[in-house]
């Protein structure tokens, strides 16, 4: 069971945090990809940061779809952010390559203090 | 006229009332010209037309067409031809016929249906016969290299890859999975295997070959695919082996030496992320002892979950290949790794695509006995599939032979 757990945006800073509960896979994809879908193509700032702190886990299906968010936020001349995954997660994302084209932060303070 | 149509009993007793009127008409009649001099007969006479009437009624508007239906059903349910009943009657007779006309039409729904999913699953048993046909026949003859195979798709058709490609003085051995598994993931996989054949015949290293294969790619998936890939060359005269991670699982290599395994990641990034690769990839030397093991892998074997919920993970699987490397060539390990998995996995459903290769470094002058094994991509059996061997045995079935 996968769900939207928080949606926070930060006006002054410009940047919407989605937090997500649960397993990213193929089941639970289903489970959110309409509310996140919707989050995604009506976002009023020019940063959206995803927070991870409770994605237990992720598989290819759950990159490819980070993946797509990546080039639709792109496309809109917005950026991705991923902050805040656990290792196991934080693992299957560097392995595959993604966080070599999207931003990673270990922390939402980490990425703040960037700005 | 409605009241008259809607049921059988409204026109029964409109009938019943026009006739009682005719015979009352009648009868005035006859009582005006003094009744006592009509006849027995043409009483007799008035009371047979009375019944000849309701009993041509009855069997017009009620017993014909409920035969028709009933003929019609019979038709239905014993699998012969049947016909539509076709009536302006909007009583219970029409509604009867109306609902078989229903029924009928759902039944040649359903029956479409089971024809259209017969069609689809022959065309899937026939795309997963041309998915296997385009994985190696047989391990292949690799100088001073033992190579063994062994892949399962979790569906009809999977996303998992893997080929043995010598061209001239050089092998290329690569394993890829492609995002999720069934048609899509299939598709992928087919075109990178095509795209990867005709490239080691225009390029020599692996590094060109990933980055041509991902330029290729890129243009021709959707955005929420890739393809994770590892590609090796192996140098037959030089007996060196090079590699080129695209963002695929950990390379585990055991050293004979030690008697452990070395976890490399692999880096790089998954075919299919970014239009240009070349900055993000480079080719890397696997320095090898003869004895040292390469094992490589898809995700669905380190994700493979017991009925616990519980992963089989990398450090089970480097634990395997410690124990079985030294033992065995690359297809008692491949035979006895996958038998680990799977007493781990047990009867828990396979969520993905499971892909396991080994490759033993057997120095100069030598080929692995299980190089000459025929790989059954007909059947694709796992370790569950076949049954339990000792440790000790020396007849081990090659897992794809």
């Amino acid at each position: 069971m996968m769900k939207i757990k928080n949606k926070a945006v930060d006006t002054t800073k410009d940047f919407t945090t989605v937090a997500v509960e649960g397993e990213l896979d193929k089941v639970g994809l289903e489970d959110i990809r309409t509310e996140l879908d919707e989050i995604v193509k009506s976002l009023e700032t020019n940063m959206f940061v995803l927070d991870l702190a409770d994605l237990k886990f992720i598989n290819s299906e759950g990159v490819g779809y980070l993946l797509m968010n990546h080039y639709r936020l792109l496309k809109q001349d917005k950026k991705f952010v991923i902050v805040h995954a656990i290792d196991h997660v934080k693992d299957v994302l560097d392995v595959v390559g993604l966080l070599s084209i999207v931003p990673y932060f270990d922390s939402l303070e980490l990425f703040v203090k960037s700005l | 006229m409605i009241f008259f149509r809607k049921s059988i009993l409204n026109r029964v007793f409109v009938y019943f009332v026009l006739f009682g009127f005719l015979l009352t008409a009648g009868a005035f009649t006859l009582y005006s010209v003094q009744w006592q001099q009509v006849s027995l007969w043409i009483f007799i006479g008035s009371l047979f037309v009375f019944l000849l009437y309701f009993i041509l009624v009855y069997l017009y508007e009620i017993v014909r067409p409920l035969k028709i239906i009933l003929d019609e059903m019979k038709a239905l349910l014993a699998g012969k031809k049947y016909r539509r009943i076709y009536t302006n009657r909007i009583d219970e007779i029409g509604i009867i016929a109306h609902f078989f006309n229903e029924v009928t039409r759902s039944f040649e729904k359903v029956s479409l249906d089971i024809k259209e999913g017969k069609r689809m699953l022959n065309e899937l048993e026939i795309a997963s016969q041309i998915q296997k046909a385009i994985l190696p026949p047989q391990n292949p003859k690799v100088p001073g290299l033992d190579v063994d195979a062994k892949t399962r798709p979790a569906a009809e058709l999977g996303g998992d890859n893997f080929d043995f490609i010598t061209v001239g003085n050089n092998t290329f051995i690569y394993v890829g999975d492609v995002t999720g598994h069934g048609v899509p993931a299939a598709i992928v996989m087919t075109m990178v295997n095509t795209l990867v054949h005709t490239l080691t015949n225009v390029y020599e290293n692996a590094y060109d070959i990933v980055v041509q294969t991902n330029k290729q790619l890129k243009t021709r998936i959707k955005s929420t695919m890739f393809m994770t890939m590892l590609m090796f060359r192996w140098s037959h005269m030089e007996q060196k082996l090079t590699y080129v991670g695209a963002g695929h699982e950990h390379l585990v290599i055991y050293r004979a030496q030690t008697g452990k395994c070395e976890v490399r990641p692999t880096g790089g990034i998954a075919l299919g992320m970014v239009p240009d690769n070349s900055k993000l990839i480079k080719e890397l030397p696997v320095p090898l002892d003869v004895g040292d093991v390469v094992v490589l892998y898809s995700d669905g074997l380190t994700e493979g979950r017991n009925m616990a919920g519980e992963m089989y993970g990398l450090d089970r699987l480097v634990k395997a290949v410690e124990r079985y490397a030294a033992e065995y060539g690359s297809d008692g390990i491949v035979h006895h790794v996958s038998l680990d998995y799977s007493r781990f996995v047990e009867n828990h459903k396979q969520d993905d695509d499971v892909t396991l290769i080994a490759m033993k470094h057997v120095g100069i002058g030598q080929e692995g006995a299980s190089s000459m094994a025929g790989i059954d991509t007909a059947t694709m059996t796992w370790v569950n599939d076949v049954p339990e061997v000792k440790a000790a045995d020396p007849g081990l079935e090659s897992p794809l032979a």
